[in-house]
Formats: C-alpha cells, sequence, structure tokens
C-alpha cells in the first residue's frame, strides 16, 4: 500500500559523519507512524531531511514518495528549490519542539495563521482570517476572537504549541510532522497537547509522523513504531506488537531502563556506553559495544539486515527471541 | 495561616536531628510590571528535613518552586521568610566564611552539564575547582584525588585532559558529580540532573547515584518534573504547585494512594506501560493553564484547574490532613479519588 | 537478556572490542589558533608585515643605512635613487633610515598606549559588568564622559596640561582609548556572568574575584584580543595624527606623522616625503586590521567547539 509519506532507504551523509544510514518506513492517510530514538539516532535528521529541510551540505540519497489527496506524486529528493517549497507549504505541516523559536516573534498569531492559506489555497484575506478562527477552534484554543490579535509572549507554552499545530495544519496538509513536540512541556500540558493531536488526526485523517525520544508516548498514539538506533531503523513493528513482543535488545532495554512509577526496583537496568559517533560506524552490528546479549558471534564483525520473523514486525539484529 | 512544621513534620521523618531543616521558606522576586512593583512567589510556606543518608524528592511543574527551593539552600537567590538549617548552621544568618562552608558541605549538580562547566577548564581542572576553592590539599596530592573522583564517578583517566564538548553528555553529567563530591559534601541537590540526558544514560546516572549514597552515606534532594524518577530516588516525596507543597507522602504511598487531586493528575499524565490499557484509559486532563506566580489564586492554588475545587476552596489555604504515617494532603478533599471524564 | 554486563554504572562497558573510535582532535587551544593563521594567506601576510615591523623597531639602530639625523644639504630633496632607496628630505636626511626608525616609536606608543588602556579598561569593564549596580553606573557613566570627546581633542587636551612630547602623547591614547576597553568587557561580562558554569562556581563556594578571574575573564578573551590588535592599529594612527599636529614626537626624532607633518610644505615637489612615511603607516594599520578580523573568526567559541564534534 503506498502511503500518504513514503521513504525508501534514505541515507544521509555529511562529510565522514554517515548520520542516516537506508531508512525506509511509510505513513498512509489516518495513520500515526511513531520514530523513537535517542541523540545520534539521526530520528530527526533522517524525517527532516526526507522533507528537505535537513543539513545544508549533506548528501541524502534513497527515495522520498509524498502523494497528496488528489493521487498525484511528488518525489521530493528530485525537487528543486521553488517546487519542493509548493509541495512542502501546502502539503506536510511541521510542529517542532519549542515553539518558542518556532513562532515568529513578530507576527501576531492572526498573521501566522492566514499566511499559509493566502499563498498556497489562494484565499482571501477575510477567508484566510475565517479558516484562522476556525483552526484556533479545532485546536481547542478558548476565546479565539481574542488571541488572534495577541503575539507569540503573550501565550503560554500550551497556548503557543497548539497554535503551532494550528499553524502546521492550515494548508489541510496530507502530512503532519511532530519533532518532539510536546518534550518542553509540562506533563500536564503534554497530556493535554497528546490529546488534542489524537482527536485532530481522527478528525481529519491526517497521515502523522510523531518523533519523540520517549517510548511511552508513542504506545499511546502510533499505530506503527520505527526504533532507530545509531543511525539505523533496529525495529519497526505495529505498536501493540513492538510493546508486547520487543525483539531488538535495544529496545528491550529501552523499555526496561526507564523507572515505573510503583515498581519497586532498587536497581535499574542501564546501558552502558554511549551511542557511536557517526564518523566511526563499526563493522558490525551499530549496537554491539552496549548489548547486553550479543547471542551471535557474527553480531561484531558483519552487520545484520532488517529481517521479518513475523509478519510486519521488522527487526535490524541476528539474535532472534522466540518469543516475547 | 499556614502550617506549622510541628504539627506537620510527619511521624516517618527521622528520629536522630535531620541534617537539613527548611522551615517555611518564602522566596519572591521583584517584577517590573507597568507602574507598580510586583513580586514573583516563586517558594511559599515550603518546610521539610533531609535525614542522614536519606533522599527527598521534590516534583512539580514550571512554576512549581522546586528549582528555586535547590537554589535558595545555597543562598543563590535571596530569601524573603523563613530559616534553613544545616545542621547546627543557620544558613541564611551565616557571614562570608559560614556561607563558603555551607556550599562545601552541600553541592548542586545542574540540569545541562555542558552549561555549568566551564568550557575553558579541562576535566581535571573542572573537578579540582573545590579543592582550590577550600583550600583542601589531600595527602596524596590533588591530582591523584581527581583521578579516584573520576574513577568514583565511572570515568576513564584520558578524560582528565579533555574539554567539555569533547564529551558525551553523559560523561559531562559524570563530571559534575565528580566535582560535586570533590570536597566531601554532606548533601547533593540534585536539580533535573538527569532530565538533558538520553533515557539510556538516566539511568547509567540514576544508579551511579544510589551508589555513591550507600557508600558515602549521602543525603539527596532530588528535583525533577518526572514523577517515576523521584519516586525511584527518593525515600520521601514532596510534590509542589505554584511555589506550595500539595502533598507529601514517603514513596510507597505516593503511587498506591495519592491523596491530592494533583498529584493524581500527575500520575495519570504519565503514558501507560501497556499500550493497550493507555489507549482504553481515560486520562484526568488539567483544563488550562498554570497560573502565573506573580498573582496566585487566592486559597488554594491549585483550585482554578482542580476537577474537585469547590468554592471553600478559595477562602483559606487547605489545612494538612493526615492521609497515613508521614503522609499529608494539603487539601479540603483529601483522600478522595478524581474520576477521569 | 540473561547476562548483563557488569559495569551497569560505568561510561564504558568492559567487553568492548570496539576503540570507540573518535577520529582524532585536532590540535588544541593556542596550537588551533595558529594552525588556523598560518593557514590563511592573508594572516600570514599580516604576521609578516608586523614582524618586520617589530625588527625594524628592535633592530633599526644597525639595518638603517644612513644616521638618522644626519644632515647634509648637499643632498636635500633627492628623488629616490640608488644612494638614498627612499629619497631625502629638506635637510638632507636619508627618508629611508627615518622610516626604519620610526617603527621604534610607533611601535612603542602603540603597545605602551593599548596596554595602559587595556589593564585599565579590562579591570573597570570587569568590575562594572560583573557587580552591576551602582558600581556599573558610576563607571559607565565615567567611561561615558571619556567616550564623549572626540578622541583627538581629549588628547590635545591631555597634552596641553602635561606639555607635548612623546610619554605625553602614549599616556592621552592611552586614556583616549580605555572606554573602548571597558565596554567590551563590559558587554562580554554580562553575558557570561550569567552562564551556568560561573553559577555553578558560586555555588561550590567561590567567592567574585575566583569567579571573575577563573571563570569570566578566560572566557571574554577573545573579544578583548580581537580589541587589542584593533586598538594597536588604530593607535599608530592616532601617534601619527598628534605628530603631525605636532603635539607628539618632537624634532628632531622622527616618527611617521611627525614626518607627514615635515612633508607638507613639500608636498607637490617632493612625493617621496610624505608618500613613504604614509605608506608605511597604511600597511601596519592594515596588517594589525586583517589580523584583528582574522582572530575574531579563528577566536570564535562557536567554531572552537563545534570543532571537536560536540555529541549532546
Amino acid at each position: 500500500m503506498s502511503g500518504a509519506l513514503d521513504v525508501q532507504s534514505l541515507s544521509v551523509t555529511i562529510g565522514s559523519a554517515r548520520i542516516v544510514r537506508d531508512v525506509s518506513w511509510s505513513v498512509a492517510q489516518g495513520q500515526t507512524l511513531g520514530i523513537v530514538g535517542e541523540s545520534g539516532s539521526g530520528k530527526s535528521v533522517s524525517v527532516l531531511s526526507a522533507a528537505g529541510l535537513g543539513p545544508g551540505n549533506a548528501e541524502i540519497t534513497g527515495a522520498v514518495v509524498l502523494t497528496g489527496s488528489d493521487g498525484v506524486q511528488h518525489d521530493l529528493l528530485s525537487m528543486g528549490g521553488n517546487a519542493l517549497r509548493r509541495v512542502r507549504g501546502r502539503r506536510i505541516g511541521f510542529v517542532f519542539q519549542d515553539p518558542a523559536t518556532s513562532l515568529n516573534p513578530m507576527l501576531t498569531v492572526e498573521r501566522q495563521l492566514t499566511e499559509g492559506p493566502e499563498v498556497h489555497l489562494s484565499m482571501t484575506p477575510k477567508q484566510a482570517r475565517g479558516r484562522a478562527l476556525e483552526l484556533l477552534e479545532l485546536v481547542g484554543i478558548p476565546d479565539p476572537e481574542r488571541r488572534l490579535k495577541a503575539y507569540p509572549h503573550e501565550l503560554s507554552g500550551g497556548m503557543r504549541q497548539r497554535v503551532m499545530i494550528a499553524v502546521a495544519l492550515a494548508c489541510e496538509p496530507e502530512v503532519l510532522i511532530a519533532d518532539e513536540a510536546t518534550t518542553a512541556l509540562d506533563v500536564t500540558i503534554q497530556a493535554q497537547i497528546i490529546e488534542a493531536i489524537r482527536d485532530l488526526q481522527e478528525r481529519l485523517g491526517t497521515a502523522t509522523v510523531w518523533i519523540t525520544h520517549d517510548l511511552a508516548v508513542v504506545g499511546g498514539i502510533a499505530d506503527e513504531v520505527v526504533v532507530m538506533y545509531g543511525g539505523e531503523v533496529v525495529e519497526r513493528a505495529e505498536t501493540v506488537r513492538l510493546f508486547q513482543e520487543t525483539k531488538h535488545p535495544y529496545t528491550r532495554a529501552l523499555f526496561e531502563s526507564r523507572p515505573h512509577l510503583g515498581s519497586r526496583a532498587e536497581r535499574l537496568l542501564s546501558i552502558p556506553g554511549s551511542p557511536p559517533d557517526p564518523r566511526a560506524i563499526p563493522a558490525g552490528c551499530v549496537f554491539w559495544d552496549r548489548c547486553s546479549v550479543r547471542a551471535d558471534e557474527r553480531c561484531r564483525t558483519e552487520h545484520p539486515e532488517l529481517v521479518e520473523p513475523t509478519d510486519g514486525h521488522w527487526v535490524r539484529s541476528f539474535y532472534l527471541p522466540e518469543d516475547a | 495561616m499556614t502550617t506549622t512544621v510541628e504539627a506537620h513534620l510527619p511521624a516517618a521523618e527521622p528520629q536522630s536531628a535531620p541534617l537539613l531543616t527548611v522551615e517555611d521558606l518564602h522566596v519572591r522576586f521583584p517584577v517590573r510590571g507597568g507602574g507598580r512593583r510586583q513580586w514573583l512567589h516563586a517558594v511559599q510556606d515550603v518546610s521539610f528535613t533531609i535525614g542522614r543518608g536519606q533522599t527527598v524528592g521534590l516534583v512539580g511543574e514550571s512554576g512549581s518552586g522546586k528549582s528555586t527551593i535547590g537554589n535558595a539552600l545555597l543562598r543563590l537567590v535571596p530569601v524573603h521568610r523563613g530559616s534553613i538549617r544545616l545542621g547546627e548552621t543557620d544558613v541564611l544568618a551565616a557571614d562570608r566564611r559560614t556561607i563558603t562552608d555551607v556550599r562545601r558541605r552541600m553541592a548542586m549538580v545542574f540540569q545541562d552539564p555542558l552549561a555549568a562547566l566551564d568550557p575553558r577548564s579541562t576535566v581535571a581542572d573542572s573537578v579540582a575547582e573545590p579543592l582550590r576553592i577550600h583550600r583542601i590539599k589531600p595527602s596524596g596530592g590533588r591530582r591523584a584525588r581527581v583521578t579516584e573522583l573520576m574513577d568514583l564517578a565511572g570515568l576513564p583517566k584520558r578524560f582528565l585532559d579533555r574539554y567539555p564538548h569533547e564529551l558525551s553528555g553523559g560523561q559531562r553529567q559524570r563530571v559534575c558529580i565528580a566535582r560535586a563530591l570533590a570536597a566531601e559534601p554532606e548533601l547533593l541537590i540534585l536539580d533535573e540532573a538527569t532530565a538533558s540526558l538520553d533515557v539510556s544514560v538516566q539511568s547509567q546516572i540514576m544508579n551511579l547515584l544510589r551508589q555513591l549514597q550507600d557508600e558515602m552515606g549521602l543525603s539527596y534532594l532530588f528535583i525533577s518534573h518526572d514523577l517515576a524518577s523521584v519516586e525511584h530516588m527518593s525515600d520521601r516525596v514532596l510534590v509542589l504547585y505554584l511555589g506550595r507543597i500539595m502533598e507529601r507522602s514517603p514513596r510507597e504511598s505516593l503511587y498506591e494512594s495519592p491523596g491530592h487531586p494533583y498529584t493524581q493528575a500527575l500520575i495519570s499524565a504519565i503514558p501507560l506501560e501497556d499500550p493497550v490499557a493507555e489507549r482504553e484509559r481515560r486520562r484526568i486532563i488539567l483544563e488550562g493553564d498554570i497560573p502565573s506566580p506573580v498573582d496566585p489564586p487566592s486559597g488554594c492554588v491549585f483550585r482554578t484547574r482542580c476537577p474537585l475545587a469547590i468554592p471553600e476552596c478559595s477562602e483559606d489555604l487547605p489545612p494538612g490532613q493526615d492521609l497515613g504515617p508521614g503522609h499529608v494532603s494539603y487539601c479540603i478533599r483529601a483522600g478522595e479519588q478524581v474520576v477521569p471524564d | 537478556m540473561s547476562t548483563h554486563p557488569n559495569p551497569d554504572v560505568t561510561a564504558e562497558p568492559e567487553r568492548t572490542a570496539y576503540e570507540h573510535v573518535v577520529p582524532a582532535e585536532g590540535p588544541r587551544g593556542w596550537r588551533r589558533v595558529a594552525t588556523e593563521l598560518l593557514r590563511r594567506p592573508v594572516g600570514v601576510a599580516s604576521i609578516l608585515v608586523l614582524l618586520g615591523v617589530i625588527v625594524l623597531a628592535l633592530f633599526g639602530d644597525w639595518l638603517a643605512p644612513y644616521e638618522i639625523n644626519d644632515i647634509n644639504i648637499a643632498d636635500r630633496l633627492q628623488s629616490p635613487n640608488a644612494q638614498y632607496w627612499f629619497g631625502t628630505d629638506e635637510l638632507g636626511r636619508d627618508i629611508l633610515s627615518r622610516v626604519i626608525a620610526s617603527s621604534a616609536v610607533s611601535v612603542r606608543v602603540s603597545v605602551i598606549a593599548v596596554s595602559i588602556a587595556l589593564v585599565v579598561g579590562v579591570t573597570m569593564g570587569l568590575l562594572a559588568g560583573f557587580f552591576g549596580g551602582w558600581l556599573d553606573s558610576v563607571i559607565m557613566r565615567s567611561q561615558d564622559v571619556l567616550f564623549a570627546f572626540p578622541e583627538i581633542l581629549l588628547a590635545m587636551a591631555i597634552v596641553a596640561i602635561l606639555g607635548p612630547g612623546v610619554t605625553t602623547a602614549t599616556i592621552a591614547i592611552g586614556v583616549v582609548y580605555i572606554p573602548v576597553f571597558a565596554r567590551v568587557t563590559r558587554a562580554s561580562t554580562l553575558s557570561v556572568r550569567t552562564e551556568t558554569y560561573v553559577r555553578a562556581s558560586k555555588s561550590l563556594g567561590a567567592g567574585p574575584w575566583r569567579q571573575m578571574t577563573s571563570h569570566v575573564l578566560p572566557n571574554i578573551s577573545a573579544p578583548i584580543i580581537v580589541q587589542t590588535s584593533l586598538s594597536l592599529s588604530f593607535a599608530i594612527l592616532s601617534e601619527a595624527s598628534l605628530s603631525f599636529l605636532g603635539l607628539g614626537v618632537q624634532p628632531p626624532e622622527p616618527s611617521w606623522g611627525r614626518m607627514l607633518f615635515d612633508s607638507r610644505a613639500f608636498f607637490q615637489d617632493a612625493w617621496w616625503m610624505s608618500v613613504f612615511p604614509g605608506l608605511a603607516v597604511f600597511l601596519t594599520v592594515l596588517a594589525c586590521n586583517l589580523l584583528g578580523d582574522i582572530l575574531r573568526d579563528v577566536l570564535d567559541v562557536r567554531s572552537a567547539a563545534t570543532a571537536g564534534g560536540g555529541t549532546r
């Protein structure tokens, strides 16, 4: 099934740093894909590069295909400046981590919301304003008439993030990319925002890519999860499967190394060492030096490919546990 | 007006003289606002103690005042009212020499290890700084002591002459921990010490901290917004909101029987481990935003977002209600469970 | 997942065959600065010019072909030729020798003046920026007063009080440059003062003195160094201006500015009397400025940090 956004064998390299290597995933209309990874995993770089927002001096290979609601396909990596900007502005919405720096502090909320529709949807200012009000209501901002005139610094963190979401959705994009969208928010606000996005997604059917380091967050909102480590996809599966039948030792370790409320553990499982330097990617399994399993001799010398031991569940590992 | 410490130091607190006693702490900052001088009330009526070898956790979101409390202990911010005693020493009244000694006996580990280390100092220089400040000359020499501290913090010797930007996040935080331990403090203030680290590294650091506490009998004040981490690390937990204590509880009862609606909301905001259950359950969602600490709500400061709020909540500060040994909830309706909608 | 490696506490796993290969760090600290400088042709050229000036300043006496004050009326106003490479002035003195000798004066005056400005200005800026409050107001208002005077006017006022001469000119230039150092230092201090590592140092028990000297000063050295190199070039110009006005170096001692002063009457007929000293000023000032610009780029802390490829 071709999804709204299809990424095939994406690799991103800057000089000798191989930041992203052979990453493939896709997300369909109405679905949410969670991409989980820590720093150095390449999760943000891969998604942003796919959308043409990657680092300027990077070499990007692979294929990224965006399928619009009109069925037209766009090969993002081969598109040049203006064409890419048009497609991206119209069809992909972005929500970033820090609304303080992502929203223009000099523009009112209204201005930020109407800009997109005026440019990409050819709306008149009056129409665009109407749309802006709609959007504010959509994201659950109370008293939208008054908020239109506000500047970002006059709003609270949670409110700003909602405005960001509204801006992202202004042109009715096919794809929504949320990069650590709730990381900087307080826990109770985070819960609000996650609920809001979940709700929106059901209503609008946008394909959503949710990038985060927090595995637990994707548990509640993603249909499929991709786990990245050291620039590669190490596991990919439908969410419940990933949680209940975890196959990759890294994913396992991620689950088990977090403190759980109510548990009595004295010691946390921890993963020794740190992620690899992208300039020095080892020859064998990229997780080998921190892995506590190391079941197979090949782990150290041979690079494991992605295999599919059970339907729809992909793992990059020589060690394949029989069962959860 | 406020609850006094004597009435509400729960029975479960240490019987021997506590290492640190904080009473009725009030911290406020001036705010330039239009014409009138206004105050931002960062911390109000906070009292607690920490015993030797114990960990007390402070949990709260932004504006809760948790970091300000940590800063106040070291007198890094001016304190409006209240008292802080480290053993016999009155921290707030201390003169130059005494406060320097207080800063030897208590040390802080900051949230961002990269920012907390002088970019132009090597690891060895940073770790040795407390030795220089307090003129400590170990018998084996300072370099040897630094190496010992690096070892305690799990850092290889070859990092001694490296600069902070050459290390990873977790390694940098270990350097900060080594530095904090250099002058043999009695209490460490961990101000969101794991928040900016990768998940896989956070557990390393938490394990390290536990190990050091066991080996050295250190006390900790563990400040974090992450309830799970706080609960894991602490013997007792204080839940803060807008500068005030909402609930104080021994670790065990916090999760099992949270007695304050805010605590329940915090717990509810944490995603469940089981994705199926997570999707099916209803969360407690707090409406609205955290009010401004410049003009906190009257009576109970949480009432504007509280699902259990009743008109009486706006009248007086809620008294503490005992819910068990060492477990106090500052709520008129303490102990009632919020039903998610 | 039955076996866990033992050091779940240490930063390095025990059983690793991977060397944690991080490409060897390039040279650090001053070596890196030097390497960067030498990599740029402009940097190399500037350094060579300045080295040349310093050599001339130190060894001018031996290098100059003629005595600088050898009056030789018979050879007066000769255009550049095989005997007098730069020609002679109205008293028959060799221009080349005088240009060489002048370098000593210029170097001495600018270095001493900038040193005065540096020591006083940085101290004031550091105190003002670090402590703030009334100290800041007092210090910076005094700097504002100094700064408000046009440079030449202020120098002239000081010279008028102390009498003309090289020493006076040096002091005057030094005083005039204090505000710029104070401002640069104060601005940098203000931004560094709030950095976490300074707060951390205070939390560990460090007093203001240690915070300022161990943490603030080293981290604001870059803009100060850049300002120093720029000020050196301006000081040379200032000295030339003062001498041109007759307020600095007094005859018969030569200085580039003095030589320009003396060449006024002969501007049209003996171009060599003004062009060569002028060129000397121009080249030296240019070299200082270019070096200052390059140093600013090279000493940028951010590029120093990313050179090592810092991770999260």
